[in-house]
């Protein structure tokens, strides 16, 4: 900073140092005495001063918001409820019409406590507290009785209600209406938001949708955040929030170990000690506690050793636990997983990926291991035993690729390598399709396949018209793609034609615009129309490996056009009408291949290209 | 003068002759006088408690010209002119002229009674008068007449209860400062409460606070000799282009930022701004201004050009004159004013330090930073000059952004519990300690050709500094063109300043990173950063020690 002239006020800097020990079975902050150190600055003359150190529970106000590191939030509690004191005795001390009174809340204090909204997670007790005062001013001015039925005060217009919001719900609304748009925008809060999401699955061990984990139960195993408010919010109001998080597996018949012992309903606190063992292990599924054979538990698992694990960087930390830890461990585990001794009730079948850097084989015939390092083979000869489980050597060989392996699971012990079982690769398969309509099917996420319900295919599955967007020039446009939506009684549909000028070919397909009644309007077909046809353009570009082309996009309505078609680092408000259409729009343009092009028409789609729509 | 302007325009160059500079001083002043004529006609509006409507409006006119003519009658001086064109406002006969003076003192005070009778009623009579201006807009536009109605009396009403909702909030504002303090021996302060003592203080106080960094290494040789204080030598092109060998003894942190100042070849793509500003443009900034903002008092202000946004030809002159400064380098006589406003940033605290000073410059030299600022600002962010972190003036960038990434840190941290340090900066006096070298550099390397440096950076090193008090604006000042070392201070803006210091902490590996465990998503930035307002992070990728952490932040806030 000096070398812009400027320099930092030491007297207003403050710093925060949170640290974490784990200490009879708990974790807890450390202490500015258990992590001493100090921070020191120059000011504007070059002095050198101590810069002020806050405890992680004293939280501080920056940027308008008090925010404490360990996620307590009483000094913004505090804040929120003196600003809606000073608000209600100020409008107390005048007198203005019922109908002024709500805008007076609406207009001032309500933008007052909204804004720090989304960066917190008050309770629903934190809210009422807040809001106490601004009722008990509201209710009487407004012409109700203070105590009128809350239910009926939060209710809005539409249902009889006053129409007044809760902060609690505008707090988990916001929360979602942000997730959705930073993770639309992949923005660094959406990378937040993300990992913040995905560590939370990891901590509760079952990585399903939030909405399909009962919070009641699992809560427990999650630490408080942003993100578990909202688990909680649409647990509460069995909202729906779709994430594409998946954990890949390794093995065939692959479970993950949370979802097989919370089956046996155990206890909360029998199920918060069992996780910890299992954080502890750095495991998810079964197969990172299984044997190489993957018939086993392996003993490391049993005894309750952690082994060499390659997410060190992302996996929670979790102190040793507790010897009576370990008894529920195995006993779940006996419960859940395994037969007898520490035979598994479903052994796993085959590995799934061998795409790994680092990964140990082994060749089933011989049984000699080996490594391979990027591209590079290398060969680990025997250390021949009488006994025991086959020993390696750890000094390697470059050596050929060996014809058939199996994938090893290996033990490093001293200057030894120890094979703890292997089992064959499951061979990829390169998918081949049939035709284009079932490319389309398979390869597309189900939620999309609305748009593939009528849909007319040529008979060489649309390979004319690939090698036309090939060799489209952006200046003739001899490929020309046309979509019209339509619009009548609460249901909307689209039609869309693509066609090449010179061979006359033609694919062309209906949808029924997605969403209920209440989404849909003329605009939104026309975007759903729009929607559809850049998929199956994108598609048959996959399909025929186009990797690069242009083509032309019409369509009668200009606003669609406009909105669909601006820069892709513009970026819309959620409260843009079909904000989810526009977004997927802006993806499919983003990953498309090639380059397209828009105009806008006259006339119906139907008198354009003779096709017949679904109105 | 149009065509006067043009020609000068024509003939500018960088930097402008001296004669060019006579001229654009003499149609300078031409304009200020016109507009000065032009403002003496112009209608004052001075709205009280009363709302206006055309009944009241008739009968305040009755009352003046009762007023006049009882004066006439009482043998006071009235002039026949203003009294004949009074009685022309009003609803009188001129007949009333003849009319005893007894009988002129009843008709007086019955006009008086009869103001009173509708006085009470005025927001009812303003409503209804808001008819005729509906009929008057229904016949000009294409709505409806019962639409446009309800879109005024919804207007007016709304208007009527912010206005009540302000007063009881005390959010009337109360106008500048009338009491100062300043320390009188150690833990006293003394209140000075007279507008003399007042300015001198603040005269003082000010020019003490813009001249703090004189020590910094940019205003000290070697490096002040190799880039002036503008930053227009051949060594600050040498950093933007990234061959600039800095002097021996340079110390650690000058290096870095140098290295950090050369032009992104994101920039180098889009090339310049431009000092020409297009009318359209012009126009369409001051249609939309708000006329009540403040500037340096002069016979330009918000409000002047606003209503010559609206004519095609003085819209014309007024976007061409600054053209020429920018385009020329050259900074007015009339621009090297300007006003430090002494704003309380907490109710009851009047200590001169902890007071905001804000820098009122001349109106078409505000619009000139204004224009520069956004175009600079559009030009960082195609070519991608701006630091990730910095989220202060940029599209799409919201305050409350970074108080989520926050929150979601700590909510990481205690998730994975992992040690991280956050070292919460307040930068002093912000705006008014960055160096103009500095500045001008972080604004060439955004596209800011030197004309635009030169033009602005001369105002801000040669204007005189007055001060603004509840008592009115000082005769005194600091600051002008004889200096030594230039008062530092830009005013406003710090995205395009910060960005560097961003880049560096980036390049040296501090900050926070986290790995999402299933997606590997990645988050890296080395804080968070709005305006000046800069929390600093420290989060390892793997499980490290607090000492570790501890000496990152250490080296950040060091940087």
């Amino acid at each position: 900073l000096n070398a812009t002239s400027g320099a930092i006020a030491p007297e207003k800097t403050f710093w925060f140092l949170i640290d974490f020990a784990w200490s009879a079975g708990q974790w807890r902050y450390k202490s500015l005495a258990e992590c001493p150190g100090e921070l020191r600055a120059n000011d504007i003359n070059g002095n050198r001063s101590t810069l002020k150190r806050y405890e992680v529970w004293e939280a501080q106000e920056t940027l308008g918001v008090f925010l404490a590191p360990d996620g307590n939030h009483e000094a913004q509690v505090k804040k929120m409820v003196q600003a809606a004191n000073k608000w209600a005795d100020a409008m107390r001390s005048g007198s203005i019409s019922h109908s002024d009174v709500k805008l007076s809340l609406i207009s001032t204090i309500w933008r007052t406590l909204l804004y720090p909204l989304p960066a917190l997670n008050l309770t629903r007790e934190d809210c009422d507290q807040i809001m106490a005062p601004i009722l008990l001013y509201c209710l009487p001015a407004m012409g109700y009785c203070r105590n009128f039925p809350r239910d009926v005060v939060f209710a809005p217009l539409m249902h009889m209600g006053l129409g007044i919001e809760h902060l609690y719900t505008v707090q988990e609304i916001l929360r979602l209406k942000d997730i959705i748009f930073h993770n639309s925008y992949s923005t660094d809060t959406g990378s937040l938001y993300r990992i913040s999401l995905e560590v939370l699955l990891f901590e509760v061990g079952i990585s399903s949708n939030l909405s399909n984990l009962p919070f009641s139960t699992l809560s427990c195993l999650a630490t408080d955040s942003l993100i578990k408010s909202t688990w909680q919010f649409i647990s509460n109001y069995d909202l729906h929030l779709e994430h594409d998080i998946s954990i890949p597996p390794s093995r065939q018949h692959y479970q993950p170990i949370m979802k097989m012992i919370f089956e046996t309903s155990p206890p909360i606190s029998n199920l918060i000690l069992v996780n910890r063992c299992r954080l502890f292990l750095r495991a998810y599924y079964i197969s990172d506690i299984a044997d190489g054979f993957g018939t086993q538990l392996s003993k490391n698992a049993w005894m309750g050793y952690k082994t060499d694990s390659d997410r060190d960087f992302s996996w929670p930390n979790q102190g040793a636990p507790t010897r009576s830890g370990w008894d529920l461990w195995r006993k779940y585990l006996k419960l859940a997983i395994l037969s007898r001794g520490r035979r598994l009730k479903s052994p796993l079948g085959p590995w799934i990926n061998d795409t790994n850097s680092g990964t140990w084989f082994i060749e089933p015939s011989s049984e000699h291991l080996h490594r391979k390092l990027g591209s590079v083979w290398y060969f680990h000869p025997r250390i021949p035993r009488r006994s025991g489980r086959p020993t390696y050597s750890t000094t390697g060989s470059v050596c050929e690729p060996p014809a058939i392996v199996h994938r090893a699971q290996v033990l490093l012990r001293g200057n030894n390598i120890i094979c703890n079982g292997h089992c064959s690769i499951q061979p990829t398969i390169l998918p081949n399709w049939a035709s284009f309509l079932e490319f389309l099917f398979s390869s597309t996420d189900s939620s999309a396949h609305w748009c593939f319900t009528s849909i007319s295919i040529p008979p060489d599955d649309g390979f004319q018209l690939a090698q036309s967007i090939r060799n489209n020039s952006a200046t003739v446009n001899a490929l020309r793609a046309v979509t019209d939506g339509s619009f009548k009684d609460n249901f909307g549909t689209a039609a869309w034609i693509l066609e090449c000028a010179n061979t006359s070919q033609q694919m062309s397909g209906s949808v029924v615009a997605p969403g209920s009644a209440h989404d849909h309007s003329s605009y939104h077909s026309e975007l759903s129309g729009v929607y559809a046809v850049l998929l199956v353009t994108n598609r048959l570009c996959l399909y025929f490996n186009i990797p690069e082309g242009s083509i032309l996009l019409g369509c009668d309505s200009k606003s669609a056009l406009v909105t669909a078609f601006t820069a892709t680092s513009f970026r819309y408000s959620i409260k843009t009408p079909c904000f989810d259409l526009l977004g997927a729009i802006r993806q499919l343009r983003i990953s498309s291949p090639i380059q397209w092009k828009n105009y806008t028409y006259q006339g119906t789609l139907r008198s354009t290209c003779c096709l017949t729509g679904p109105i | 003068m149009l065509q006067r302007v043009i020609a000068l325009e024509q003939e500018a160059i960088f930097p402008l002759s001296a004669y060019q500079a006579s001229k654009y001083e003499a149609l300078d002043s031409l304009r200020c006088k016109c507009v000065e004529e032009a403002e003496k006609k112009c209608r004052k509006l001075r709205a009280g408690q009363v709302a206006f409507s055309p009944q009241l409006q008739q009968v305040r006119r009755n009352i003046a010209a009762w007023r006049l003519l009882s004066r006439k009658k009482k043998g006071l001086k009235v002039c026949s002119r203003f009294l004949d064109r009074t009685l022309a406002k009003s609803t009188l006969p001129s007949s009333v002229k003849s009319l005893d003076g007894f009988s002129i003192s009843e008709k007086f005070v019955e006009e008086y009674k009869e103001y009173y009778s509708i006085k009470w009623q005025h927001i009812e009579l303003c409503l209804t008068s808001l008819d005729n201006l509906a009929s008057a807009l229904a016949g000009k536009g294409n709505f409806a007449k019962a639409t446009i109605l309800k879109v005024l009396r919804h207007r007016e009403q709304q208007r009527h209860s912010a206005r009540k909702i302000r007063y009881l909030r005390g959010k009337i504002n109360t106008g500048s400062t009338t009491m100062v303090s300043i320390p009188d021996g150690p833990d006293k302060w003394k209140d000075l409460t007279d507008k003399k003592s007042m300015e001198t203080a603040i005269l003082h106080n000010n020019s003490e606070k813009f001249s703090q960094s004189f020590h910094t290494p940019f205003y000290q040789p070697p490096i002040s000799e190799e880039f002036g204080f503008q930053s227009l030598t051949p060594a600050s092109q040498a950093v933007l282009d990234r061959f600039y060998e800095p002097p021996p003894n340079t110390p650690e942190n000058v290096t870095n930022l140098l290295q950090e100042l050369n032009k992104p070849p994101g920039i180098k793509e889009l090339g310049s701004i431009e000092p020409c500003i297009p009318i359209a443009t012009y126009r369409a900034f001051w249609s939309k201004a708000n006329e009540r903002v403040s500037c340096y008092p002069s016979s330009l202000s918000f409000a002047t050009m606003k209503a010559g946004s609206f004519h095609e030809y003085i819209s014309e002159v007024d976007c061409r004159m600054t053209r020429i400064l920018l385009m020329s380098g050259y900074a007015p006589k009339r621009w090297r004013k300007c006003l430090d406003v002494m704003i309380i940033k907490k109710a009851g605290i009047t200590h001169l330090s902890s007071l905001h000073t804000i820098v009122l410059f001349p109106v078409d030299c505000n619009f000139a930073f204004k224009y520069v600022g956004h175009a600079m600002m559009l030009n960082a962010e195609k070519g991608q000059a701006l630091a990730p972190e910095q989220y202060g003036s940029r599209k799409y960038h919201k305050s409350i952004d970074l108080a989520i990434n926050k929150s979601l840190t700590f909510d990481l941290l205690r998730q994975l519990k992992r040690p991280g340090g956050l070292c919460s900066n307040d930068a002093k006096s912000c705006y008014d300690l960055i160096g103009h070298p500095q500045a001008s550099l972080a604004m060439q390397r955004c596209g800011v050709p030197k004309s635009i440096i030169k033009c602005l950076f001369s105002q801000l090193q040669n204007a005189t500094h007055q001060v603004r008090t509840g008592y009115g604006d000082s005769s005194t000042f600091y600051g002008g063109s004889r200096w030594i070392k230039p008062y530092h201070g830009i005013g406003q803006g710090m995205a395009v300043v910060s960005s560097p210091l961003l880049n560096i902490l980036r390049r040296k590996g501090l900050g926070c990173q986290f790995i999402a465990p299933f997606s590997t998503t990645e988050a890296k930035f080395s804080g968070y950063s709005f305006v000046d307002d800069t929390d600093l992070v420290i989060v390892k990728i793997y499980d490290v020690s607090y000492e570790t952490i501890l000496a990152a932040l250490q080296e950040s806030v060091d940087t």
